[in-house]
Order: C-alpha cells, then structure tokens, then sequence
C-alpha cells in the first residue's frame, strides 16, 4: 500500500517543478470550472496526502482497487468521465478516527484549479477510537480552463498537480 | 420409545392404545350409534397461559383489541400476538396462509415481581420473517428484543416486590407472536421454543443393534442395508450409509429421505436404536473459514486456550464502549457472525436503547465496534470468523458518534450505567472494552472506573495511536489494562504508543509490514459491513491500531471469567506481573509492558493457579418441583490439590430433606423436596450452605415449587388436525380432518365425526387412513398450527408422532397427548428426536376449503 501511494503521489510532486514554469503566463480564455463533491471516506487505503486527477477507468480501476478502501464507489463510478473528471484528494494515514476532508471553495487563476479543503481534525483531547485511517475525498470537475491544480487546506504547503487535459 | 411407555403408565384411565402402527385391533371398540372414530383429551403443560387477544378473539366481529391489563401469576409462560397494523399475511408463503390479521399495538399484564426475579420476552415474528419487540417493565426503560432468538430480559434488581404493569409492544411493520415468561426453575427458561434442526451427514446412520442380534451376525441392519458400506463405532453399533434404492425411492429429496430411511430402520426388530450422524460444528475460532489470514489467533496462542476454556467464555458479559453494531438497514439482527451472541445494550449518544452504529453520514465507514466486537466474541457457525470469546456475550454500548469520535461525558455515563449502582446489584457486564482513548485524565472518570473495579469488573482500554508516551486515558488509568499493539513479528506496530504506562501488548497489525512474510499486510480481521449496490452489507475486513489490540485482552480476560467469576482486578494485576497473562521476557518494558497476550497461560493460570481446594457443585442450581423432579443427587467435585476437610452442610431450607455423604470425592448430597411445606404455586429459594476447609463455604442455590395450577391452564383454542404422513412438494402437511377445542378445567377434550358419505364433508369428518394426530393453536391467525411461539401437541408425545389408522367402523377414544410451548430437543435424554429441518407447522384447512360442521357437539373451525 506504501509503494503504492508513493507512486502515486511522489512522482507527480517532482513533476510539479517542470509545468509549474511552463504553466505561467497561460492566456486561454476565461471558462469557470464546476465542481462537486462527490464522496469522502476515513478509509481509501491511501496513505500519502496527495492529490491526483484521473480521467480514465483504467486509472479509476487503480484507486478503487485499493485494499482497505471503503468508499462509495457506487457513486463514483456513476460519473461520466467524457463529461466530468475526477479528483482523488487524500489526507494521508491518520493515527485515529475523527479526520475528515471536504470541499470549501473553488477557484480558477492563471491556468491553475484552486480548491480549498475544509479539513476535520478531533480536538486535543477530544475521545476517539484508536484505528488507524486514510480520510478522501472524491470531487468531479467539469469544464473550466486550466492546466494545473492547487489544493489548499489539506498541508501546510500547498499540494499542486499538473494536469494533462 | 421410552417416552411412549412412561406415558401410557401415566395414563391408567385411558381405555384404548391403538393407533400406533402396530395393529393390536383387539383393543378397538365396536361403533354403538353415534360414534366418534377419534377422541381424547389434550392435557397442558404447567404454568401455560394465553394473552387474551390473540387473532383467535380479534377476528370474532366487533372484536377490538384488550383495553384491560391481564393478571398473571408468580410463574406462567404465557403466549401471545401483537401487531403494529391490520392487513393480510404475505403469500404464497411456505409459512403462513394469505389470512388477513388485525390491529392489536401492544399487550399489558400486571405480573408479581420480587427482586431478582426474570422476566423474559421472546419473539417469533410471523411468516417466518424475525419481528422486534419491546418489552417494559413500570418505572423502567423499554428493553428491544434482540441477538438471534429476538429475546429481551428484565431483572428486578432493586426496588419493592409487588404486581408490575409489563407491556409487550409492537416495534417493527408485522404482526408477531411471542411467548413471554417468568418461571422459577431454569428448565422452562431454557427449553426450546423451536423445533430442532441440528445439521446431519446426508445418507447416514448411527445404528446400534440389541444384544442378541449383535451376537448373531447382525441380521436385520444387513439385511436393510444390502451390504452398503459400514463403519464400526463400538460393540453393537455401526455407521451406517444409506443404500442407493433408497435414495433413489426417495426422488432426490435429501433431508427427508435420510430422515425416513432413518424411521423405517427403526421398525427393524433387532434394532435397538438410529439416530442420524449429526454433524459436527467447529468449536473454536480455528475452524472458521477466515482463520487462515488470523495470525493474530496464533500470535496470542488462541488455539491452545480453546481447548482449555471449550465454552470460549460463556456466561460472560463483555461491554464494548464504541461506535454501535452493525445492522443491515431494515434487518432485525445484528450482523450475523455477531447476533447470537449479542445482548440488549444502549446508545449514549442518542441515549436510547439502541446501540445500532448508523454508519457516517459523511460517507465511508468501517463499522469500528462492529470490528471491535467481533475480535472480543464473534460466533462460531462455520461461517466468517470467530472471536476470542467466542461463547460470550456482547453487551454493545454506544458512545463514540459522527465520525468515530465521542464524549467523556457520555462515556462515564455508560460506565456508570454499566457499574450499575453502588451496592448489591450485579454489574451488567464483567469486561468492559475501550477502543478508544485521546482524553485527559478526568476524576469522575476515574472514580466510575474505581467503583467498577470494585465490583469485581475488568477494564481494558487501546492504548493508543499516537506513536508516543504521552498517556493517553482511559488506558493510562490505574484501575485499567492499558494495551499495547504488536505486528505479526511481535514488534511494536509502528503507530503504537508506547510508556511506564502500558500494561501488555498485543496484536494490531500493521498494514505497512508483512512481518510473517504470508504476502499479505498484517491486518487484524473481523466483522465489518460494506457498500454493496448503495447498502451497507455485511462483511469482513482488516483494520490496524491499537483498537484492534484491546480487544483480544478482554477476550482473554472473558474466558478467565469463565474460568473464574471471582477473578477480579488485584487477580489479574497480580497474575500480569507474574508473567502469567503474556510471553514474559521477565522484564517490563515501555513498548510492551508485561510481554505480548498469552491465552493459554492466562486462561490456565485462572484455571488452575489456586491451590485450592474449591467445592464445585453439579448441578450447580438444584431445581425441584412436584411436576418435575423431586429428588435430586448433588455431586461436589474437588478443585485444587490440597485435600478437603470437615465438610459438613451448614443449613439449608425447610422445605428440603438434605443428606451428604461425604467419605468420599466427589462429595454426594442427596437433596429431597417437602412439598408439604411449601406454599403452593410461589417458588421458594433458598441455598444449602456446606462448609469446609475451617473457612470456605460452597453455597447452592435451590429452588422449590409446588405446582397446583392444572385447573388454571390455558394455552389457548386448539386445533386438532389429522394430517397426512407425508408432506406435499413445499414440505407442507395437510390437515385431512380439523375439529376446535377450547379449555376446560385446564384441559382440552376432541373428537371427531365419522364420514357419513354426504357432500359437502364437514371439517371434522374423518375417513378412513393412516394419519399424524396433532393440536395446536394459530395465534397469529396466519392458518399454521405448531410455529414457534404457538401451543403443539404430538400424538403421543411431541417430537415422536407416529401414525394412527382410523379404519372404517372402528374407534379409537381416550387418546392422550400434552400440549404446551416448549419444543422437544435433541439431547442425551431424548435421543429418538429427529431434527425437522425448514417445519414450520400444520397448515390448517381453509375455510373456502370445506363446510364447517354444524353438529353442536363438535366445534369445527369458526
């Protein structure tokens, strides 16, 4: 499961250093992104923070085949992805329950999807039951005009992903 | 057999026996005038009672459903219907008829209650479908019936002896029977209310011949046989397979064929007795399909513990403080490899009595009590996994909500409730799990678990995930067992905390090492539910964390309660530091406290690390009544390997006779019942107190009854139905003949018509034929005698009907059978039982079926 999130999510950071330069200066016309939360879990087996786009079944087949993931991959296999993409954000291995990922807002800037997460965490001091979780969350986009993604709230740097659309 | 013969000894009065296959006609009278071709009389069961609406009085026109409370008395087993709605019962169905039924909420009684007296609701549904009840008790909470037999219990634990109001309500969307009782001996609490269906070996036999045709080659079994394969077993008996023109006769029908094959060798003259080969079940964990990828079984030496502690800790109250059980949506039951084994517990957070998880409403979720649960007492059914303390019971206690995180106020709640007061009520469970931690540490907290602890209550709590020595709580309290979690390799898992504070380990897993190199993560695996087709279905799967340690603790610590009630706090903390719980390297340390869980030296250090020696008696409830046994012969067996002396019995009740032999082990006491010193129809308790060793005294309860209640009993209108001796294609069997009978001095008297010929046939004209004679009552009104929950009588005794033959111009009168709730099992007793795999009773005639007869003297179906 290890090797496997690093893959995932190691490889892309490195990349990030490449098109972040390529993607400035983007003049594409203004196109505004829609997107919606489709599903968030405690346990997507994913045990990296990351994020990661995917735009195909193949790829969606990887994710979902995650073992220990218990997501509701009935809706997320519902979305069409010649209409709408999706995007896998994780919070990485947490030591307790009581974490949780969603969607705050969304914006488009100079090329880049910036989404900002609302992350849960339990309070110090708060009671939690001691299993050890991977907390996601799944949101589709569709449309827009962007190259790259930015997604605050989840570290404290901000994770960003280059995108081939 | 057996049975038969005591039976017919019992009834002298009787004029005539015929009816049984065998064709001694000479006891058969000729018809003068009008004769029935079929009578006698239904006796019923002590303390049977019947709930004053059931579908036999709401259907009556103008009925409405009893506004008044029905008084009962000190002991009864009373059968009844509730139904939240009126409607018609679902067809087709194997089970029930296409009857329509009424509205009837709930049922109300006023019953004498003492403290420490049992009240016991179990449900029965309808059509075979599992329906909840509720069952509440004046001044108390509502208590949901619940585990796999839908069974809710009261105990009056305080408070003043008196007439409580106890009402059995509706909860679910069918109507359903059920039977409610408060008894004083353990045998009507424990019978059977189903019929049995044990598990057997298709096509097979445990044949043991008599002696005298054992000694000569075994002609008859050989000759039935036709030299089919056979096993020999002992002296006179053989495993025998069924031959193949028996099979084939009985057109591939498996289960009743083996079962009649079964019965046609009992008729064989030289047989003494067959019963089929029932099958064995697993008995530990080790046998369950999931074991292979349980190391964590193997890590603690659960196998070997097993085999010390057989009962996998029955008897035992194990609390699970977490986030609820698993419960499909729209199901009765708990998950299933947990449901037998549940208890009614509660919910803190919603501060009900329904401990369900809800699941996150955020989306996914583990189900992390459901986990928790499972690894503590999952049950052992061939199927999925079983728990540590696979026998014992789990008291679900809900305290951790929305996302897997909880309150500490909510926990000290359910603690205290757990605790149960501060003097003389028992705890309501004997280990407490905690998979959970992350608080501060709070005093109430503290002082709860103090009082707990004080009432011989075990505490066991994660010691969490943190990677850390900060002390987390309640695993860092003093008055708890604070675990450790170990991958597969017995190493600290990698998120474990870790300090001064940790007690033991044991196994969490740890997804990220395969430690024993078996390809897989070192997951701990236990029930759970998934997302199937947008529901939550049940199912297995593999967490990690200190959560998932705890709970193999309080499995353990549940079997060395059933080793030892006793067994208390400063035991277990003085056996731990012994280095009798765990693989003790003989040093403490941070990461592991007292070593990695050992089931085995633990289970056997409660077993046997006492030097004894303890009086134990057998049986150790002594229960007499003039119906049942008067007599009873007490062994007490030696525990320990210092010798016993001066025992003598030190007092015991005056309404027993009590004699002791005690020259030699075991220790004898024959106990003997004075039914003239007891007050009729109140249970009397007492215990026999003997005194031994200058300071240890071995106290055995008794209880004693002196039963006059014939005249009062009722079980309700009886059918009484000749069926056919075989069932049609849906394994049904058909009434052939029905007449009714209501109660009359605590007894129900039948007969039949003879056929005159004329059309149409009345109900209760009976031709001639080879039929099942059996009566029973049809509560619900779904047009099936006998089902759970309803009164059956078996011509000549229940569970080993045989067939009467009615032959034209003869007449069989004085038959005699026994009616009541209780259903036969199969047990040293009463071997000759078969298991009646998928019956579910006798279906009654349709009225549209037939004319119901007009003859006054007869009753026939209204």
């Amino acid at each position: 499961m290890i090797s496997f999130s690093q893959k995932l999510f190691t490889v892309p950071a490195i990349l990030l250093l490449l098109t972040g330069c390529a993607a400035s200066g983007g003049a594409a016309p203004k196109q505004e992104p829609q997107v919606r939360q489709i599903t968030q879990s405690a346990h997507c087996g994913l045990t990296g923070p990351g994020v990661a786009y995917v735009d195909s079944t193949k790829d969606l087949d990887s994710f979902l085949g995650v073992r220990g993931q218990n997501m509701a991959t009935g809706v997320i296999r519902q979305v069409d992805l010649a209409q709408e993409q999706l995007i896998f954000v994780t919070l990485g291995q947490k030591p307790t329950a009581g974490y949780s990922l969603g969607l705050a807002e969304v914006g488009q800037e100079n090329g880049t999807l910036k989404l900002q997460m609302d992350l849960k965490a339990p309070e110090p001091g708060m009671m939690v039951a001691q299993v050890i979780t991977s907390p996601c969350v799944v949101l589709a986009v569709a449309g827009g005009n962007w190259g790259r993604v930015e997604v605050t709230g989840v570290t404290e740097q901000p994770l960003i992903e280059p995108i081939k659309r | 057999m057996r049975a038969l013969i005591a039976f017919f000894v019992l009834s002298p009065w009787m004029v005539v026996l015929a009816g049984c296959s065998d064709s001694s006609r000479s006891d058969i009278e000729a018809p003068q005038g009008f004769v029935s071709p079929l009578s006698g009389a239904i006796s019923i069961e002590a303390n049977s009672r019947i709930d004053q609406d059931t579908m036999d009085q709401l259907r009556r026109e103008g009925a409405s459903p009893a506004a008044a409370e029905q008084k009962l008395p000190a002991s009864f087993v009373l059968a009844g219907y509730v139904s939240p709605n009126a409607g018609t019962y679902p067809a087709p169905a194997r089970a029930c008829q296409a009857q329509d039924y009424e509205l009837d909420p709930s049922d109300t009684f006023s019953v004498p209650l003492a403290v420490g007296e049992t009240v016991v609701l179990k449900s029965f549904g309808t059509c075979g479908l599992d329906v909840a009840l509720e069952l509440q008790v004046e001044g108390y909470p509502p208590i949901r019936t619940s585990g796999r037999d839908e069974t809710a219990q009261f105990r009056l634990n305080a408070g003043q002896a008196g007439d409580y109001q106890v009402v059995v309500r509706s909860v679910g969307d069918m109507p359903a029977r059920y039977v409610l009782l408060k008894t004083a001996g353990t045998a009507q609490q424990n019978a059977a209310y189903e019929w049995p269906d044990h598990g057997f070996v298709e096509g097979e036999a445990i044949v043991t011949l008599n002696e005298s045709a054992a000694a000569s080659e075994q002609v008859s079994v050989k000759g039935a046989q036709r030299g089919a394969p056979a096993r020999k077993l002992g002296k006179r008996t053989w495993l025998r397979a069924m031959p193949t023109n028996a099979r084939a006769m009985a057109g591939g029908q498996k289960s009743p064929d083996t079962l009649a094959w079964i019965r046609a060798l009992r008729e064989q003259p030289n047989v003494e007795s067959v019963v089929p080969n029932y099958q064995m079940r697993s008995q530990s964990p080790v046998g369950e399909p999931l074991y292979s990828k349980q190391w964590h079984y193997e890590i603690i030496n659960g196998p070997v513990a097993w085999q010390i502690e057989p009962g996998g800790g029955a008897g035992v109250n194990v609390a699970v403080l977490d986030t609820g059980l698993f419960r499909k949506q729209g199901s009765s039951n708990w998950h299933p490899d947990l449901d037998r084994n549940v208890v009614a517990g509660r919910d803190f957070v919603e501060n009900d009595s329904d401990p369900r998880d809800p699941g996150s409403s955020i989306g996914g979720n583990v189900y992390h009590g459901t986990h928790v649960a499972g690894t503590i007492a999952s049950v052992i059914d061939n199927k999925g996994s079983g728990g540590v303390a696979f026998g014992a019971n789990l008291l679900p206690v809900r305290v951790l909500g929305e996302g897997g995180t909880g309150s500490s106020a909510d926990l000290i709640d359910a603690i205290a409730w757990l605790v149960n007061g501060s003097s003389g009520q028992p705890p309501r469970a004997q280990i407490v799990n905690m998979s959970l931690g992350g608080l501060p540490e709070i005093p109430q907290l503290e002082s709860v678990i103090a009082a707990g602890v004080d009432k011989g209550m075990l505490f066991v709590a994660a010691a969490g995930n943190g990677a850390g020595s900060e002390k987390s709580y309640p695993a860092a309290s003093r008055n708890v067992l604070a675990v450790s979690a170990v991958d597969s390799a017995r190493n600290l898992a990698s998120y474990s905390n870790y300090g001064s504070w940790i007690d033991l380990a044991a196994p969490g897993g740890d997804a990220g090492r395969d430690a024993n190199t078996d390809g897989e993560a070192d997951l701990i695996w236990s029930t759970s539910a998934v997302l199937k087709s947008g529901q939550y279905e049940p199912d297995f799967r593999g967490l990690q964390g200190t959560s998932m340690a705890a709970p193999h603790v309080s499995g353990v610590l549940a079997m060395m309660k059933a080793q030892k009630s006793g067994l208390n706090y400063g035991d277990v903390r003085a056996l731990l530091e012994r280095g009798e719980l765990t693989e003790y390297s003989g040093r403490r340390s941070d990461q592991l406290g007292y070593g990695v869980l050992d089931a085995a030296k633990a289970v056997s250090a409660a077993s046997q690390g006492f030097t004894g020696p303890v009086l134990s008696a057998s049986p150790a409830v002594v229960s007499l009544s003039n119906e049942g046994i008067e007599a009873q012969r007490v062994e007490l067996n030696v525990y320990g390997s210092a010798p016993v002396t001066d025992a003598s019995v030190d007092s015991y009740p005056a309404w027993l006779q009590v004699n002791g032999d005690f020259s030699q082990e075991p220790l004898i006491l024959d106990v003997v019942l004075l039914r003239d010193r007891l007050t009729p129809d109140v249970a009397a308790r007492g215990d026999i107190v003997v005194s031994y060793n200058v300071t240890e005294q071995l106290r055995i309860p008794v209880i004693g009854q002196l039963i006059t209640d014939e005249k009062a009993r009722n079980a309700g209108k009886h059918f009484v139905l000749l069926v056919g001796t075989e069932p049609n294609e849906q394994g049904v069997y058909l009434a052939e003949a029905q007449v009714t009978a209501t109660v009359e001095d605590g007894q129900y008297s039948f007969q039949f018509e003879a056929d005159d010929g004329e059309e149409p046939r009345m109900l209760s004209e009976a031709t001639p034929g080879d039929y099942y004679l059996v009566a029973g009552t049809d509560i619900d009104g779904d047009g099936f005698i006998c089902q759970s929950g309803e009164a059956c009588a078996e011509y000549p005794v229940s569970g080993l009907r045989e067939v009467v033959t009615i032959q034209a111009g003869q007449s069989i009168n004085g038959l005699r059978m026994t009616t009541g709730f209780s259903r036969p099992t199969i047990s040293a007793a009463s071997p000759d039982v078969l298991p009646r795999p998928a019956f579910k009773g006798y279906r009654l005639i349709q009225t549209s079926d037939r004319v119901a007869s007009t003859n006054s003297n007869i009753k026939a179906l209204q």
